[in-house]
């Protein structure tokens, strides 16, 4: 069954952002991805085929897209998906020994989902929150700052429990149901699609001034 | 345009790359993801160099130092050079004056092993390696890094054909460069990043046609020819230059043997014929050449074969030639022979008075090409008649690919062809809509923008008369084009009767195309024009059992003549074994001599050190046949022979040069001889895909074989022209 044979408007939606040609088709390639990792939690090898026909592409760079991004999964996550950074800054602030008592403490490894069905983890490349190091991201809700081993520990007990804490921060900018980049608060980062013009247009309108509301 | 490398100044055109600059003032930079024919990316980081260039102040004058002289500005930081376009008056400096150079080039070194395995000892690449060179030249020798190195798949195999060690990867590109620009198929690619990054394909495999290339272009030992693995180090090997043989191009090749065994084929440079790259026949088809070769001369004793010595053979010959007319016998060679040998056959023929002569496969017609592979390579409009290319010239399909996508063949300096030539881009926008294929589907149709199915019809005659929009369009986009090129196939050159040359030089003459006709054989362009076909009324090769007696070199009709049949070969062929006399015959990387390719280039043949046993090429084979008849040939060597050669040509081919040398042919000789049977053209002949002989690799080449195999992407051909970045 492919996922989106029956899907044709949010298709046309979607192909709609980019130049017709072989290679504008090739832009949509991110979009496809994400909404099959929303909807499925994961993306398989068969959607990756999928994928690739519809961009007209091969699977090889449809993989070698969707594996440079942390954010794309190939096989389910749990209830909880746990990210550490574990690039320098983080590194150097003791994200290896974070790393090493989530594991522990969780008994699972990249790629496994815990015997309950609540824990996944991850090790990922910089999240952009050097400041607070180490940093784990959960799901795509928000980041746990300054996590000690202690804090660590805390934080899983109260996962287990399902009374999540609230994040320390929210992640700075994410792409909502309408494919465009928003803040936590739904403030416009970026420059949105629909603004989005072949440069050639005459009738350029100027684009919203950064920070206004963007409709969802 | 004036470029200052470490002091020296050079004169170089404009569009030079500052790495080329570099070696064109006879420097050095070290790099690894460079290469002649791909795109440079500036990947490695390794070319890094010190650069600057004088500025011009307010006052529109240069700004000058204290010394009078304009003042260089440098760049804050090293930059790498094969990225970067030289300038007028720009100051380069490497890591021979330049010790920020010297230390950055190291220090990139130090991170390029930080992950390597360091198993130089047990890799096939060394001793070959740029990566081990390079770090013995550039490197520190000792590195600040002791925590543990990435470990990965280190027997990866990415086909039958390819093995990929994921950890001796340096993430240079080359092979997913290759796969995107040269044969235009995008099944390689990096998966993962950073450090974690590997080579990959999600497609089931390599596709098959040019896939063993990517182990010549990979710096490193992380992409291996499994055919040729383990078997022996780069310093065992006898590296032999010379030119393949299996179908008309004529690529450049180096033949590597160990103990007297064929290991190895590797591509050579050749910029006018077939650049740097190579097809899989001509790579991995090598191993009947070592299993199962006949060493000694067989005789037919008691109504069995059995081994004998030559004298023997001589005394089985003479007896069984006893009463038959030197006149009948028939002489037939594979056209694969060199120049030399068809000398000495055209000349023990005359001395014997024989004219049953013919060589095989060949067409109806021999002509001769107007058109080089560059021009092919550099055409504005192609268009192929009836030619399945990967079965009759593969790399012609990558010269015409080339085309498509632009048509730059990177400059030539005095160091070579440019390292990085800065108008190759990555992801190139192809121009399918210059290429048009008349005939049977193959695999062209999917780069083709004009696609025609004739079915048995000649495509030539329907071109000449188009009945579809297809060929109209064809025939518009040939005459629109500047520099068109018209590809003569099989199908044409096979259904070639007396009205042909007039209707082909008509077609010429109308488009102003230059052509280029695919010869049967590696060599039957040179043959024909030695005129080594029968005269009307003569046998040729299809009436071999008609004959009274024959002599057959290298072919297998799977037939015997009526009479005394002697068979010359390197296997017990299924001719072999109906053969009265069978004499044990050298393949063709184990010759002297010239060959002639499709566009009438002459090109050398060098011997491989193989061993072969008591094994004997054609002229030397020929002569003991002229003795066993009593005769005193014309011709007993190489040298006597390309006396011969002389004369018939009007012309030495002696001392050509590396990259072979077009001479005129009087190519018509051949014209009107019958052949007697339609040719079909194949790549991977039925002796290198025989199971008796090399059972190892048999299976896996008939997959080679056997060709197509499909990329998904195939199904949706790219009608939509060019492309928007």
């Amino acid at each position: 069954m492919n996922y989106f044979s029956n899907k044709q408007p949010l298709l046309n939606d979607i192909f709609s952002r980019y130049p017709g040609s072989p290679q504008g088709k090739r832009s949509a390639l991110m979009p496809l991805l994400r909404e099959v990792q929303d909807a499925e939690g994961y993306v398989t090898e068969d959607r990756l085929h999928e994928i690739a026909a519809l961009c007209g592409t091969t699977a090889t760079e449809v993989r070698s897209v969707m594996s440079f991004y942390s954010t794309y999964h190939t096989t389910p996550t749990g209830k909880y998906h746990l990210q550490v950074c574990a690039t320098l800054m983080c590194a150097l602030a003791g994200a290896e020994e974070l790393w090493d008592e989530l594991v522990s403490e969780l008994d699972v490894q990249p790629g496994e989902v815990s015997s309950d069905g609540r824990f996944s983890v991850q090790k990922v490349e910089c999240l952009g929150s050097c400041g607070t190091a180490p940093v784990i991201q959960l799901g795509d809700e928000g980041f746990y700052e300054n996590v000690t081993p202690k804090r660590c520990r805390h934080l899983l007990a109260a996962l287990r429990a399902d009374q999540k804490p609230a994040p320390d921060n929210t992640i700075p900018v994410m792409v909502n149901s309408a494919g465009l980049q928003v803040t936590y608060s739904g403030q416009a980062a970026g420059a949105p699609v629909e603004f989005l013009r072949r440069l050639t247009d005459t009738d350029l309108p100027a684009p919203p001034p950064a920070g206004s509301e963007v409709k969802k | 345009m004036k470029v200052t490398v470490d002091g020296t100044e050079v004169d170089l055109p404009s569009g030079t790359s500052a790495i080329d600059a570099v070696f064109a003032a006879g420097g050095d930079v070290p790099y690894f993801c460079a290469h002649p024919y791909l795109s440079p990316v500036g990947a490695c980081r390794m070319c890094l160099v010190e650069s600057g260039s004088p500025r011009k102040g307010q006052d529109g004058h240069f700004e000058l130092d204290e010394t009078g002289q304009p003042k260089i500005f440098y760049f804050p930081k090293p930059m790498a050079a094969c990225t970067m376009l030289a300038t007028e008056g720009m100051h380069i400096k490497t890591a021979k004056t330049s010790p920020v150079v010297a230390k950055s080039q190291a220090g990139m070194m130090e991170f390029h092993l930080i992950n390597h395995p360091l198993d130089c000892p047990t890799c096939d690449k060394g001793g070959a390696c740029e990566l081990q060179d390079r770090a013995f030249e550039y490197g520190y020798g000792a590195s600040r890094f002791g925590f543990d190195r990435r470990h990965a798949d280190k027997h990866y195999p990415l086909s039958d054909f390819i093995i990929l060690d994921q950890e001796r990867c340096i993430h240079c590109k080359r092979c997913v460069r290759y796969f995107e620009e040269v044969p235009g198929q995008e099944v390689l690619d990096f998966i993962e990043r950073g450090g974690h990054t590997f080579i990959d394909t999600q497609e089931g495999g390599l596709p098959t046609g040019f896939q063993g290339n990517i182990a010549d272009v990979c710096p490193v030992g992380a992409l291996l020819d499994n055919v040729a693995r383990f078997r022996g180090r780069n310093w065992e090997y006898d590296h032999t230059p010379t030119t393949c043989t299996l179908c008309p191009v004529g690529c450049a090749i180096t033949v590597d043997a160990r103990n007297g065994r064929l290991e190895r084929i590797v591509g050579r440079e050749n910029r006018e014929v077939n650049e740097q790259w190579i097809c899989d026949a001509g790579r991995f088809g090598h191993v009947f050449a070592r299993e199962g070769r006949l060493t000694s001369p067989l005789i037919r004793d008691g109504g069995q074969l059995r081994g004998a010595s030559w004298d023997e053979a001589i005394q089985a010959m003479k007896n069984g030639l006893y009463g038959t007319s030197p006149a009948d016998i028939a002489l037939f060679i594979n056209s694969d022979s060199t120049l030399e040998e068809g000398a000495a056959v055209q000349a023990l023929a005359g001395q014997l008075g024989t004219g049953h002569v013919d060589h095989w496969p060949r067409y109806p017609v021999a002509v001769s090409s107007t058109a080089t592979l560059t021009d092919v390579a550099s055409a504005d409009a192609v268009v192929v008649l009836g030619a399945d290319l990967g079965e009759e010239a593969p790399v012609v399909e990558l010269r015409i690919l080339e085309a498509l996508r632009g048509g730059i063949i990177p400059n030539e300096f005095t160091h070579g062809t440019a390292i990085a030539d800065l108008r190759l881009v990555e992801r190139p926008a192809r121009k399918p809509e210059r290429l048009a294929v008349i005939g049977q589907p193959s695999r062209l149709w999917k780069h083709a923008g004009i696609r025609a199915d004739v079915g048995g019809h000649n495509p030539l005659l329907k071109l000449a008369n188009p009945d579809s929009d297809e060929l109209r369009a064809a025939l518009t986009l040939l005459g629109r084009a500047e520099k068109p090129v018209l590809i003569l196939g099989a199908d044409v050159l096979n259904q070639a009767s007396g009205s042909f040359a007039a209707s082909l030089s008509d077609m010429a003459q109308r488009t102003g195309a230059k052509f280029l006709a695919i010869a049967a054989g590696a060599n039957s362009s040179g043959l024909a024009a030695l005129k080594l076909v029968p005269q009307p009324g003569q046998l040729n090769f299809s009436q071999l059992p008609q004959a009274r007696a024959a002599f057959i070199s290298r072919l297998d009709p799977r037939v015997r003549a009526a009479g005394f049949t002697i068979v010359h070969d390197t296997h017990l062929t299924e001719t072999a074994k109906l053969a009265d006399v069978v004499l044990p015959a050298v393949t063709n990387y184990e010759k002297r001599g010239t060959t002639v390719n499709l566009e009438g280039r002459f090109l050398a043949l060098q011997q491989a050190a193989l061993s072969a046993g008591d094994s004997a090429d054609l002229i030397r084979t020929l002569t003991i046949l002229a003795e066993a008849l009593g005769v005193r040939p014309q011709v007993r060597g190489l040298k006597s022979a390309q006396g011969v050669l002389e004369t018939a040509l009007g012309f030495s081919v002696q001392g050509l040069p590396e990259r072979g040398e077009i001479r005129p042919l009087a190519g018509a000789a051949g014209n009107g001889a019958t052949t007697g049977q339609v040719y079909k053209p194949q790549l991977w002949k039925e002796h290198m895909l025989d199971k008796g002989w090399h059972t190892t690799w048999a299976e896996r080449t008939e997959s080679l074989g056997a060709g197509e195999w499909e990329l998904p992407m195939a199904a949706q051909p790219r009608h939509a022209p060019g492309g928007d970045d």
